[in-house]
Parts: C-alpha cells; structure tokens; sequence
C-alpha cells in the first residue's frame, strides 16, 4: 500500500503560564512534530515568593503561618516540617497525645491531597464528574481541621512540642463517622473509574518510568513507589509514632500513570485505616473522656503526666534555634518534604532549605512526556501531581 | 477465515467489557438520584463557624497593658500599639490600636500569645467592603461585637461535619439545635460513678 508521507514543519507552542487545565502557573515550551511530542521544557517561577528568604527573619511562632501557602493542599505536612527541623534540632520533647494528633491530622491531609489530586487527574484527562465527588469529601475533612484548628486550610496548628490545642468535643467521634464513610466512597470511586475503558486506554502504558530512572532522578512519593521501589519515610524514618499503626506501603511496579493512580487510590484506603486505628489507641482517648478521667483522679493523677498533653510546653516567642545544622524529612502525599536547618543560637534560622517533593518529581517530566502524543502531556502531568505553590516557593 | 472470526470475537468481548464498566460507572453516577444536594445556597443559608474558626479580630481596649507581644508574634508585625508612659502611674497608657484586615491573615499568633486576652477571634467573616482602607480597624471598630449567624431571621443556619450528631454526615439532615457528638465530661464521670458503684 502507498502512504502518501507528509513532512511537516516542526512547531513550537506554548502551554500556560495560565492555561486552565494546568496545575498553577507552569509554563511548558513543548516542541511538536505533529502531534507527537518532541521535546518539552517547563519553566517555572511563576510563583516564586522567596519562602526560605523570609524564613530568615521570622521566628518560628510568626514563619508558621507562611508555610501552609508551599504546598496549599496538604498544608498538616508543611506544618509538621516546620515544628520538626527546630523540635529535633533542640531536643524538644513530643507528648504521646499529642503525636497521636499529628498523626491524625497528617493522613487527614494526606487523603484531602489525594482526592484534590483525584478530582484534577480525572479532569485533565476528561472525566469532569468525579471532579465534583471528591470535592464533596474534601469538604468534610475541611470541617474537621476547621473545628479542630479554627480555619480550613491555613490552620496554624503544629506548635514546637506539640500541636496548638487539644480536640474539640466529640471531633473523634465525627471523624471515625468521616473515615467509614470515606472508605466507602473510595470503593465508589473505584467503581466508577478504574475498569473505565476510556479511563484505561488514557492512562494504561502512558508516561513510564522505570525503577532506575525514577532512583537516578530523586522521585519520592507515589511517583517512586509506583515504579517499584517501596520506600515510604513513614517506614524508613519512623518518625511520629507511625509504628504503633499497621499499615502496609503501597506500591505498584508498572510505572505508568495507572500504577501512579492505584497506589495513590491505596494509599488513601491506608490512611483512612491509619486514623482508624489512632482513634482508637490515643491515649486518654477523646478529650471529654481525659476531662472527665482528670476530674475524677484528682489534680495529681497521672491523666495528668506529660503522655496525656497535647503540647510539652507552650513554645515562648522568643524560641532561640540552637547552633548546629542538620536535615529533616516527612512523608508528604507528593514525597520527601524536608527541610535543612542551620541554626546560630538565634530566633531566626541562619539558613532555611526547603527540600519540596513537587519539585524535584517536576524535572522528569521533560523524559515522560517525550515521544507521547500532545493529549497525553495533561495525563502525565496530572499523574505527576504537582503543586506550584512548592514548586516556586 | 479463522483470524477474522476471532478478530469479531475479541471485537465483541472488548466491547462488552467496555458496556459492562460503563453501566458500572453509570450506577454510581444514577445513585446520586436519591442523595440530596450538599451544597450550602450562601446567603440564604450559612453554615455556622467552628467554635475556633478565626474571623475579625475583637479588642477590648481596656484589658490592654500595650505589651506588644501581639506585634511581636505577628508575621508581619501588623497591629498598630499606640502608647505613651505615663510617669505618674508609672504604666505605659495605651492611646490607640489597631489592625489592618485588609493585610491581616487571621493566623491567630496575637490572640494565642496575649497575656491579658484582650483580644478574641470572633466568627466574623464577611468583611468585604468598596474602599480597602476601610478594613483599617481602630479600637472603636475591633470592639464592636460580632453578628452571629443562628440570630440571623433570614438565615437557615446549617452546622458543619464536627458539630453534627454522631453517624450524620450532612449539615441538612439534622436541625442545628440537635445534639452534637459526643459526651459532656460531667456525663462520663456520673456514667464510671454509677458503674464503679460509688
């Protein structure tokens, strides 16, 4: 048979900075043969607020605030990395309780991640209906940090020793009604995505990347675990009290944007089960019930004792970092968050390195997208799941 | 012959696959014909803040010593502590404060750090207005009180998931009096009295 070839021209076109289906203010400068993708660069500093520079001359209690605006949707994490560096370096001590808090808050955020990354995936790729489902769960983990923190995404909760309040009444009822209810909506979700063919065909063999390459170029999180390395900090580091949970890592080895999609779909299921199971073994258990046991044993019972606070001690606003430098690093629902702390015996951090997982996951993408088809960037760059809020920084 | 038989064949199976996953996905979506809408029709129903929630702060200006530990926490250093020292009472007097909530970020770092609490979070959100300098409180603006949403008459209050009755899971389903989840404390302790026999 006869093909009548045609050699177009190459074409270079741009995406963003604001286009709609992108995920922030990222550009990307993508070279065309075709509809097929020959090269792709991205551009990045769009939102770029000079994060480390401010933290520079603030002390922790007024730098809190700032750090929910990296990563806006999972703000618990940025938070917790931020009470961590100072909290490790100066050997603050963290009540049981109220690490139990942190780890509730944690996975509760790490789920509100991964639905918004849900909704914005199924977008990009066609799919506007789940969009609105998740939205919809969403919402009610806003409510919880809401009742327990006193805003829904700039919470200002962590504190250096602790969490900044206890739990209002009846909050772990309602969130073990969340957590069931959720659980059930992932199956929903399942149901309605997963064996979808359309969903498949978009995303099945789409933007591989294999276990060596996901090493070489720094990946963490769903990104690397979906390439077959089963590396979870959560596990690694044993920070928290992740330990006295029984979870299981979640990972697949495809490397696809079906293998991204799955573990991250797992990981919630984890989660939800993680919070489960905290509820269950916080001690003191809700906090009328550790009113009620303080009240009935007397000022001096061990309801009392540093185990059963939510904080150690109230940081003063004066909290001096110590001299000395070191790295710190928790699971984000994107990957390693981390931090690398110098202190000089001051109330400002000498220097303040932030180690965003969004965007070292953001350089391979140049690689994934290469020889793909135009329609596939969306899908890849979904899958990906990057916030530009740490990205830039 | 053979290969173009079972190329139908696959064809056919493909396809069924494709409706059976498809229906699948349709129930889910058929099934949102019995759930009542979730949405909140902002302004004729409001949802009530958290007890926590942070809105426009409130200052009384009398409990105020102008410590400036408020300006001191403060991200920004925004709250505006007038004051002149009063040498025969020997304390600092305090002329004027005020915050800026065009600017201010409602982290809380002032109310949680004041010594005398003369500053409260109140659950004032709507604070929208055409000048910006409006939003410029002084003392007078940040010590008027809050309107609340449950004294409104042309607002249905709805309440939020945390202070819903236990296993409901929407704002509509439940009147806002109803009880919330869980316990009182005094509830508990007469409950381990009664079954310790005391």
């Amino acid at each position: 048979m006869v093909m009548i070839e045609t050699k177009a021209e190459r074409m270079v076109i741009n995406m963003g900075p604001h286009h709609p289906s992108m995920h922030g203010v990222l550009r990307l400068i993508v070279t065309l043969d075709g509809e097929n993708i020959v090269d792709c660069e991205p551009v990045l500093g769009y939102l770029h607020r000079s994060m480390e520079k401010i933290a520079e001359n603030r002390t922790i209690v007024q730098y809190l605030p700032y750090v929910t605006r990296w990563d806006y949707l999972a703000t618990m994490f940025t938070e917790a990395i931020t009470v961590n560096a100072p909290e490790k370096l100066a050997d603050v001590p963290v009540p049981r309780r109220a690490s139990y808090i942190r780890m509730m808050m944690l996975e509760l955020s790490r789920i509100a991640s991964h639905l918004l990354w849900l909704g914005t995936f199924i977008a990009d790729i066609g799919a506007q209906t789940p969009f609105f489902y998740v939205f919809r769960e969403r919402e009610m983990i806003y409510d919880l940090f809401e009742a327990a923190t006193g805003m829904r995404m700039m919470h200002n909760y962590f504190r250096i020793g602790g969490v900044a309040a206890d739990l209002p009444y009846g909050w772990l009822d309602k969130c073990e009604d969340y957590c069931k209810y959720q659980l059930e909506k992932i199956d929903e979700y399942e149901r309605l995505i997963t064996n979808n063919p359309i969903f498949r065909k978009r995303v099945e063999g789409v933007g591989k990347i294999s276990r060596e390459d996901a090493i070489n170029w720094g990946l963490s999180g769903p990104m690397l675990r979906a390439s077959g390395v089963k590396w979870d900090l959560r596990k690694v580091d044993h920070y928290e009290l992740y330990d006295e949970l029984d979870w299981e890592v979640q990972w697949a080895t495809e490397g696809d944007c079906l293998a991204r999609y799955l573990v991250r779909v797992g990981e919630m299921r984890q989660s939800c089960k993680m919070i489960l199971q905290a509820i269950k073994q916080i001690p003191g258990g809700s906090y009328e019930n550790l009113e009620a046991q303080r009240v009935l044993a007397g000022p001096k019972s061990e309801w009392n004792s540093l185990d059963y606070q939510f904080i150690s001690k109230k940081p003063s606003p004066t909290f001096k970092i110590p001299a000395g430098e070191h790295y710190v690093r928790v699971e984000a629902p994107k990957g390693e968050l981390g931090i690398y702390l110098i202190g000089e015996n001051n109330v400002f951090p000498w220097r303040w390195k932030i180690r965003p997982p969004g965007f070292i996951n953001l350089q391979v993408l140049p690689q994934l997208v290469r020889g793909m088809k135009i329609a596939d960037i969306m899908a890849i760059l979904g899958s990906v799941d990057i916030i530009m809020g740490e990205v830039d920084r | 012959m053979m290969k173009f038989l079972s190329k139908v064949g696959e064809y056919a199976r493909d396809a069924v696959q494709a409706a059976k996953y498809i229906g699948q996905g349709m129930m889910v979506t058929f099934d949102h014909m019995r759930r009542r809408p979730i949405t909140v029709r902002y302004p004729y129903e409001k949802l009530i803040p958290s007890e926590r929630f942070r809105g426009r702060i409130h200052f009384e200006f009398d409990k105020c010593i102008s410590c400036e530990v408020c300006v001191r926490v403060c991200p920004i250093n925004l709250p505006v502590v007038d004051w002149e020292y009063n040498s025969e009472i020997k304390k600092k007097e305090l002329k004027s404060y005020s915050i800026d909530f065009g600017v201010c970020i409602f982290c809380g770092n002032c109310v949680e750090y004041c010594p005398t609490n003369c500053l409260s979070m109140t659950e004032e959100y709507d604070l929208s207005t055409f000048d910006r300098h409006e939003l410029n409180f002084d003392n007078v603006a940040l010590g008027r009180l809050p309107t609340k949403v449950t004294e409104d008459p042309l607002v249905t209050p709805i309440r939020e998931l945390a202070y819903l009755p236990k296993g409901v899971l929407e704002g509509h389903k439940a009147d806002h009096r109803e009880r919330r989840a869980g316990k009182l404390p005094v509830e508990i302790i007469e409950e381990t009295q009664a079954t310790t026999g005391n």
